[in-house]
């Protein structure tokens, strides 16, 4: 079913959505779930809320892809239920890896934490991955937005665990030279 | 800034970037469908729950002073009766005008204890002014002890990035907040859950102006 009309069925309140969503993106969903907490069961809870949440957002919302909606809500819902975990140290799937790579990136430095400077430091990861070659920025975001582990991201990139590795360092480094440059941390 | 809350940020790039790392979303290949029982699970909330009075006011200085980043400006509160059992109050600050209202359905419940509760707080937000606003991720319940209130709990919750976050004019938003019974109590009462609002235009010099509303329910 194309997006468009699973969004109509959103609107017209018609429960047939939640299934519809469910068959269309319910792997997609699952995925980024179960990368972020680690258990299959977790992961279907966290998906199944988002199914929800999507329920109570649509409308007023009317997004024109519902990947990107979907994934960012999966995402979200994700990471919650991992500091949830976390505290009691259960799960996590490969994002305490992630998370100690992305520290990296900010290492010993400061960065101010309000809104604005979150609006402004989105704008500049937003510039740097619009100024990489797709393959790069693709190795990038299956990392640390989809936190898949390194061999999926090989599997799926048809390269080396090793290159996907260096790859990786060297965007982190790229990143973190931008972010410098920037001022967004000092 | 660490690096969770770098890995919280990434939520929000470009939808472009999200799908293009994952090229099998431009094919329209079916998700292995999951079992019906699962699908079941999904409860369609429905308002039947305990009536929730919502009192929605702008400025209050009852509100600790942990959550008072406003820039000042006092808004005038309009009581309107809805009618029925609800009773919306609305705040209007200038040309920002919101109702709030939260409510505690009990169709969906969770066992704590030995007893079965409700399990989420339900919010809805209705920007009926001309400017689009943003509310923050953050809850603040308290609960009512003589005749001032009481911090209990804070609600952090991520799973709306700042664009969804964001009300147009004459948009409405419902959100449910998950009630953690394994931190606090929620013992029967009087409560109030506040929420921090602010214009969503960043070219108006009131930009960064912060209006805390609340709204009070029944927790039975």
């Amino acid at each position: 079913m194309e997006d468009a009309a699973i969004v109509q069925l959103f609107w017209d309140r018609d429960e047939q959505a939640l299934s519809a969503v469910a068959e269309k993106y319910g792997r997609f969903c699952t995925s980024i779930a179960r990368n972020i907490v680690g258990s299959t069961e977790d992961a279907e809870e966290c998906v199944n809320d988002a199914y929800l949440a999507t329920w109570n957002s649509i409308p007023p919302k009317k997004p024109d892809i519902l990947a990107p909606f979907l994934g960012r809500i999966t995402r979200n819902l994700a990471i919650n239920r991992y500091k949830l975990n976390h505290a009691d140290k259960r799960g996590g799937g490969d994002l305490p890896l992630v998370l100690d790579e992305l520290s990296e990136v900010i290492a010993g430095k400061e960065a101010a934490d309000s809104e604005l400077f979150r609006k402004e430091l989105l704008l500049a990861i937003n510039g740097f991955l619009a100024s990489l070659p797709s393959e790069k920025r693709k190795i990038f975001v299956c990392r640390y937005f989809y936190a898949d582990s390194i061999r999926d991201i090989a599997s799926r990139m048809k390269m080396s665990e090793n290159n996907v590795s260096v790859t990786l360092n060297r965007l982190k480094t790229a990143l973190r030279e931008k972010l410098l440059e920037g001022g967004h941390l000092s | 800034m660490n690096e969770e809350l770098l890995f919280e940020l990434l939520s929000d790039i470009d939808d472009a970037f999200i799908l293009e790392a994952r090229e099998e979303l431009a094919v329209d290949t079916s998700a292995a469908k999951p079992s019906a029982s699962k699908i079941r699970r999904i409860v369609i909330p429905v308002v039947i729950g305990i009536a929730a009075l919502a009192i929605a006011f702008f400025g209050g200085k009852a509100i600790k002073t942990a959550l008072d980043r406003r820039s000042g400006d006092q808004g005038k509160i309009i009581n309107h009766s809805s009618g029925g059992t609800i009773t919306h109050d609305v705040v209007s600050a200038e040309d920002a005008k919101i109702v709030y209202t939260v409510s505690v359905p009990t169709d969906r419940k969770v066992e704590v204890n030995g007893s079965f509760r409700p399990a989420f707080l339900r919010i809805r937000l209705d920007n009926i002014g001309d400017i689009p606003l943003l509310y923050e991720n953050y809850f603040y319940l308290q609960h009512q002890e003589g005749e001032g209130w009481v911090d209990d709990f804070t609600f952090g919750d991520n799973t709306y990035s700042e664009k969804d976050r964001t009300l147009a004019p004459i948009d409405s938003i419902t959100r449910h907040l998950e009630i953690p019974y394994d931190s606090i109590d929620l013992p029967a009462g009087k409560y109030r859950l506040l929420i921090t609002i602010r214009r969503d235009d960043p070219s108006s010099s009131d930009a960064e102006k912060e209006y805390v509303v609340a709204a009070e329910f029944d927790y039975e």
